[in-house]
């Protein structure tokens, strides 16, 4: 009995010891390991405990009967136990040559021995048992931790091993980066992806751009944030030339290579067609003040897209759909408002997220996202230094894109890429209380929209289900 | 601690003495190795069966092979006691007339108490002091025998009439007690042959002495066994009780007292010098096996529906050793 509990007492504090290491790994970072709730750590020390118990509580193996029973396997004469009998009683003695020769003499069929008996094998696959069944409830039953206790780099590194990629991941180096790293700005630093996990294991492919445009038609303002972001990166961006060309005295003033090629990235998912032919001319190469005047009129026609469509999103019901206009642009990505990020540049271009602007030799330097940069939303600007957007509705929380792959070259519309979500898009941050509108999906105009996509079967479970967890099981 | 010279010595002398004997004794093995292993137990034997099956030509081939003094004792209703061990007889010497004391029988190395079962329990129990104290006591005087001692006793299970059976105390001090069959076809033939040939039986040549007895019989005592086999003869002993949780049914139903601790002191050590001669340093089961139906076999006292029944021992003994585990 003192021999189990003693037992048990190592038992319990090697257990102790091995569940704080794991936490304090854990908290440092240098382990991806979660660790699930109290309950399941009391667990593993009940059932480390128990089994130290039983196995310093079970008396200690007998040698000399446990080498009879190998004698008697052996059929060896009983040399063995005679043999531990006489070093037992020590003194040497020519009986115990004589025993070790005929031991020696015949090969013992050690096969006989090496049989596994069910009586003996039962207590310790018992014991395995538990502590497999409580090492297995400490690693599955541990839900979700709220991300606000929880360190942001250890998520981070947690969704990469997950294979998951995470936008911080991602350079920016250029204007497209800039506009992506937005609407990746919209998530608040530190941020909650409760159903990220959820998200990952639900979709083993990245969802469907084409779906995902048809959802940004049929979801209201807010869901259509990103457009939005097209927009104010757009707006910022042309103010950053105009005032650059505003400041150039010599009339000398042209786009730089870096400068077309993010206008051309901007310009390929704007909506509306007049707006892209005036950005067209902008790229034609004019310099000076016709340059200027080709941006001040882009310019123009982009505040009044977005006139028009606050007078819109403040009279229509936030369920109606966005114009026929973002329609006829026959994109699907470019009707939602999704944007995409550039390829990865060499350190040209300007970054944003922290609020400062960046122009000309200023955007020389390669800058990576830092999530630790306060949000657009938070920080109320621009996130190319522009003038505040002034819309009631905040950003898309904890959303993005991240390019996976150059697919190829279609025509004059670009690079063809693929792209993964990040976050959820109709997610609130932790601690937030989700806008009404934010929730109000359609689920009848979601049904509908799958099945004009003609996804196959699973697919759409599995944008039922992603749709349902997130939603706790409904509208 | 013996030496290696010892145990070598101990096992050519055990060689020769085996084939010393089976020179003049044809067949019997089994009761040849009973008695061999006696001796080297310094132990004493029962040997039961019908006359003229060779145990009194056992005794004294033994006897001759190990030049040892060897006497021959006829138990019959009228022996006293001091025919065996010896009186104090008035001499005269012409000056003045003393006791002294003049040895009997018993003072031996090797005695043959044939058809002991004849004597009178009075006479039967003078042997019990030489049997088991290795001395004689006559008035205030005890008197040490000689070493090596064997009692080797027989008798007739047939001839019931006019005997004494042996008392369990007395029967308690053999060490065995073997049960001498008839000899097989060949060995009867041989046997035929031996008798009615020639000079007749020859007995063998001495091929051992009184010394070398005596040193096997201390290498006996080094023959080791392991603890376990120890707690398995002790087990097997306490089976034959019937109060024994782990007795067989039959035990149950049959004995009235099971064998006592020398049962289990006279399994051990035959085992040990069954190993022994067989040559092997060590005791094995199959030397328990051996000697455990000797050792036990007059240790029985059978209930009244054993007897009645007519149930014999060695069946019982076999039950024990079947549902017995050794571990």
């Amino acid at each position: 009995m003192l021999r189990g509990v003693r037992s048990a007492g190592i038992a319990f504090a090697t257990s102790i010891a091995l569940i704080l290491m794991a936490a304090v790994a854990a908290r440092l970072g240098t382990m991806a390991l979660r660790l699930g709730p109290s309950v399941a750590a009391l667990l593993v020390v009940v059932a480390t405990t128990t089994v130290g118990f039983v196995v310093g509580y079970a008396p200690r193996p007998d040698i000399a009967r446990l080498l009879l029973s190998i004698d008697l396997a052996l059929a060896t004469g009983e040399r063995l136990c005679s043999l531990h009998e006489l070093r037992s009683r020590g003194g040497a003695t020519p009986l115990e040559n004589r025993i070790a020769t005929k031991l020696l003499e015949t090969p013992p069929a050690w096969r006989r021995v090496l049989r596994l008996r069910r009586r003996d094998a039962l207590p310790w696959a018992a014991g395995g048992a538990a502590l497999g069944l409580a090492l297995f409830l400490s690693l599955t039953i541990t839900p979700p931790v709220p991300a606000t206790t929880a360190d942001p780099g250890s998520q981070a590194r947690a969704a990469g091993s997950q294979g998951v990629p995470h936008a911080s991941s991602v350079p920016l180096g250029t204007k497209g980066g800039a506009v992506a790293a937005g609407a990746r700005d919209a998530t608040p630093s530190g941020s909650a992806e409760p159903f990220g996990d959820a998200l990952a294991e639900l979709l083993p492919a990245p969802p469907s751009r084409g779906l995902l445009g048809d959802l940004g038609d049929a979801v209201p303002a807010e869901v259509g944030a990103p457009a939005r972001d097209l927009r104010q990166s757009l707006s910022d961006y042309l103010s950053q030339l105009l005032g650059r060309a505003e400041a150039d005295q010599n009339q000398t003033f042209a786009l730089t290579e870096r400068e077309r090629e993010a206008l051309q990235e901007l310009m390929r998912d704007v909506p509306t067609s007049s707006l892209r032919r005036s950005l067209s001319s902008v790229l034609r190469g004019e310099t000076g003040n016709a340059l200027k005047a080709l941006l001040e009129e882009s310019q123009r026609l982009l505040e009044g897209a977005d006139q028009g469509e606050e007078g819109e999103t403040s009279t229509q019901d936030a369920r109606a759909p966005v114009p026929p206009e973002a329609e006829a642009t026959g994109s699907d990505l470019a009707s939602a408002g999704w944007v995409s990020l550039p390829p990865p540049s060499d350190g040209e271009g300007e970054t944003t997220g922290a609020g400062e602007r960046r122009t000309g030799a200023d955007a020389e330097e390669p800058e990576t996202l830092d999530r630790s940069a306060p949000p657009r939303n938070e920080e109320g600007g621009s996130a190319v230094g522009g003038e505040e957007s002034g819309e009631a509705t905040p950003p898309l929380p904890g959303v993005g894109f991240i390019p996976e792959e150059l697919l190829g070259d279609v025509g004059s519309e670009g690079d063809l890429r693929r792209y993964f979500t990040k976050g959820i898009p109709f997610e609130p941050p932790v601690g937030e209380r989700a806008p009404a509108a934010a929730l109000s999906l359609d689920y009848e105009v979601l049904r509908a929209l799958l099945a004009a996509r003609v996804l196959a079967p699973e697919v759409q479970t599995i944008v039922r289900t992603y749709f349902a967890e997130i939603t706790r099981g409904g509208p | 601690m013996i030496a290696v010279q010892d145990l070598d010595r101990t096992y050519s002398t055990l060689e020769r003495l085996r084939a010393a004997i089976g020179t003049t004794v044809v067949g019997q093995g089994a009761v040849v190795e009973a008695v061999l292993v006696a001796l080297l137990c310094g132990g004493n034997v029962l040997l039961e069966g019908v006359p003229g099956l060779g145990k009194t030509l056992l005794v004294r081939a033994l006897a001759s092979a190990l030049d040892l003094r060897f006497s021959r004792i006829q138990f019959t209703p009228d022996l006293m006691p001091a025919d065996i061990v010896g009186t104090n007889v008035l001499s005269d010497d012409g000056t003045r007339r003393t006791f002294t004391y003049s040895p009997g029988p018993i003072f031996a190395n090797v005695v043959l108490a044939d058809e002991v079962n004849r004597a009178t329990p009075k006479t039967q129990s003078a042997l019990l002091e030489a049997m088991e104290e290795r001395t004689v006591t006559i008035g205030k005087t005890t008197y040490p025998l000689g070493s090596p001692f064997l009692v080797l006793a027989t008798q007739n299970p047939i001839e019931m009439e006019g005997t004494y059976p042996l008392p369990e105390a007395q029967l308690d001090r053999f060490l065995f007690k073997a049960v001498v069959g008839y000899p097989s076809l060949g060995d009867l033939v041989t046997i035929v042959e031996h008798t009615t040939e020639g000079d007749g039986v020859a007995l063998p040549e001495a091929v051992a002495s009184a010394a070398d007895v005596l040193s096997a019989q201390s290498v006996v005592r080094e023959i080791p066994i392991a603890q376990p086999l120890r707690e398995y003869v002790a087990r097997l002993v306490l089976a034959t009780h019937p109060d024994n949780r782990h007795a067989p049914k039959d035990v149950r139903s049959f004995v009235e007292y099971g064998a006592s601790p020398r049962a289990a002191i006279a399994t051990i050590l035959g085992a040990k010098a069954h190993a022994l001669l067989a040559g092997e340093p060590n005791v094995r089961r199959v030397d328990i096996e051996s000697v455990f139906p000797l050792a036990l076999g007059h240790r029985l006292i059978l209930s009244f529906r054993g007897e009645a029944e007519g149930v014999a021992a060695t069946a019982l003994l076999s039950r024990v050793w079947e549902e017995t585990p050794v571990l």
